[in-house]
């Protein structure tokens, strides 16, 4: 119980310190709206179209925050004082990382909502309550592998490589994933490519969500799988920080 | 009883060696001052005390528990000498964030009160000088009323004002029965304030004691003479001898003067004998 008090005191002052800051705000939160605006409402033409696009950028939402506010924000934090005085303080050593990963699904849930009432007000966006649901659970639980993913790239990167990294597997992930143009509009060699990446899975499972279709069970699996990689490589990592940086 | 008990510690970073096997204790109720040159191996003691940092050899106990342990963490107060407290936060969110980890901490107003935060209270950390920090970082340090506070190099970048004030919550934090350990560069203000000193320079403990000891046990003198012109500085023991061998070697010199020497003075003559 004082454990979970002190994670949501830990996450609460996190969202403080983030939500005061207009750059991340907009670069986290705004971002994924604006880039709907421009490149989804031309192309939400019909019901079906802004579904599946509101889906693909809400994943693109996902994929900002779990990077960028969680990874990068690791790797920034990680050889600060603050970071050492937390671990000072009487709470669990992973409690810093925990609570960010926390801050990072709450902001990601602001800009999926963001998204979605860009495409109420600007598409013929009509998402209904038997599809919103399973949308909702699919954006949670498809966010768990960008979250490892984002913590083996903070775990990993030091504190200047971090956010150049994080473009490097931001954009072409995002947009091989066919999470700006739909996959079968992606040049035949990144259609190929395509199906093996995470963002692929991801979306899959989205417009699955979204349009109420039946959902092939191999992006599910992968999207597991990869999870399962991070986790692994992860926990690697941070045993290997807590050895050499706490020993 | 010792508070802190330290027996040969050894930390290596790689094949550099920051501590070469130091031994040491704080005792409870004292005000134990940490004194080197950067480098020495300060921080790196402190932070294996904190348990920030494990010992490569060597037994360290505080509390009579190795330094990880998670239950020293509400007897600990720590402030460090970096300062890197989250820029948009406000310094009583900061207090508030830091007292919540304690089931019984110290009241926020009256901390307030005593280093002068009333005016700050609503200001983000970024827009808050460097001495300004320095108090809320002690603010923090004793908000779990802890039993002993560690305070690196707390008197960095703080006017004369607000070092005074720092000095004076230090003691009556003392008087109060508490321990405190600090490390600085600052050995005037220290030999008024500190009981025992710790002289550590290259990973090595050059002298633990009585601060009285040090000037006592050297009886270090200041020679300072005015020869051709030039004035001429000399550190000796034996001040006796020395100016019988200047009236011998130098007749024609002028201006003689012996003091005692200054704490910092018997500290690099400590540090040149070893």
């Amino acid at each position: 119980m004082r454990t979970l008090k002190l994670l949501l005191l830990h996450t609460k002052y996190l969202c403080l310190e983030l939500g005061r800051q207009p750059m991340y705000l907009i670069s986290t939160v705004l971002f994924p709206s604006m880039f709907f605006w421009f490149f989804g409402v031309p192309n939400a033409t019909d019901e079906m179209r802004a579904l599946i696009l509101t889906g693909s950028f809400s994943g693109f939402a996902i994929l900002g925050v779990m990077l960028f506010q969680f990874g990068v924000g690791i790797a920034q934090e990680k050889e600060t004082p603050w970071a050492s005085y937390l671990r000072v303080l009487p709470a669990p050593s992973w409690m810093a990382l925990v609570s960010r990963l926390g801050a990072g699904l709450l902001f990601a849930l602001i800009a999926v909502f963001g998204v979605i009432l860009t495409a109420r007000l600007t598409t013929p966006l009509v998402i209904s309550r038997e599809v919103f649901e399973p949308f909702l659970i699919s954006l949670a639980i498809g966010s768990l592998p960008f979250g490892l993913m984002g913590l083996t790239l903070g775990l990993a990167c030091p504190p200047s490589a971090a956010a150049p990294v994080a473009n490097l597997v931001y954009l072409p992930l995002s947009f091989a994933g066919g999470l700006w143009v739909p996959p079968n509009a992606l040049p035949e060699v990144v259609q190929k490519i395509s199906e093996y990446l995470p963002s692929r899975m991801f979306g899959e499972c989205l417009w699955s969500a979204l349009l109420g279709t039946e959902l092939d069970q191999k992006y599910p699996w992968g999207l597991f799988a990869y999870g399962l990689l991070f986790f692994t490589i992860a926990l690697v990592l941070y045993k290997r920080r807590e050895e050499q940086s706490f020993r | 009883m010792a508070l802190i008990e330290v027996e040969d510690l050894k930390k290596n970073y790689g094949s550099k060696e920051a501590l070469k096997g130091i031994s040491f204790s704080v005792l409870q109720g004292s005000i134990t001052a940490f004194l080197g040159p950067n480098g020495a191996g300060k921080s790196t003691t402190l932070k294996i005390l904190l348990g920030l940092r494990r010992p490569t050899s060597g037994r360290v106990q505080v509390f009579g528990k190795p330094p990880w342990s998670a239950e020293l963490k509400t007897k600990i107060g720590y402030a460090s000498q970096e300062l890197s407290f989250p820029p948009h936060l406000k310094v009583h969110e900061v207090l508030s964030f830091v007292k919540n980890h304690f089931e019984d901490p110290e009241d926020i107003a009256t901390l307030e009160s005593r280093l002068q935060l009333g005016r700050l209270m609503n200001q983000q950390m970024g827009g808050l000088s460097g001495g300004e920090k320095r108090r809320l970082g002690l603010a923090c340090a004793l908000l779990g009323k802890p039993e002993l506070l560690i305070l690196d190099e707390p008197t960095t970048g703080l006017d004369l004002e607000s070092r005074q004030d720092l000095w004076r919550e230090i003691t009556a934090y003392q008087k109060q029965g508490g321990t405190i350990l600090l490390s600085t560069h600052d050995l005037h203000e220290v030999s008024t304030i500190a009981e025992k000193i710790l002289l550590i320079d290259q990973g090595q403990v050059l002298f633990h004691g009585a601060i009285k000891e040090v000037l006592s046990q050297i009886e270090l003198k200041k020679v300072t003479y005015t020869f051709q012109k030039s004035e001429e500085i000399h550190f000796t023991e034996n001040s006796d001898e020395f100016v019988k061998k200047l009236v011998q070697e130098k007749p024609q010199f002028t201006d003689l003067r012996i003091h005692h020497a200054t704490l910092e003075e018997a500290f690099l003559k400590i540090r040149g004998r070893k």
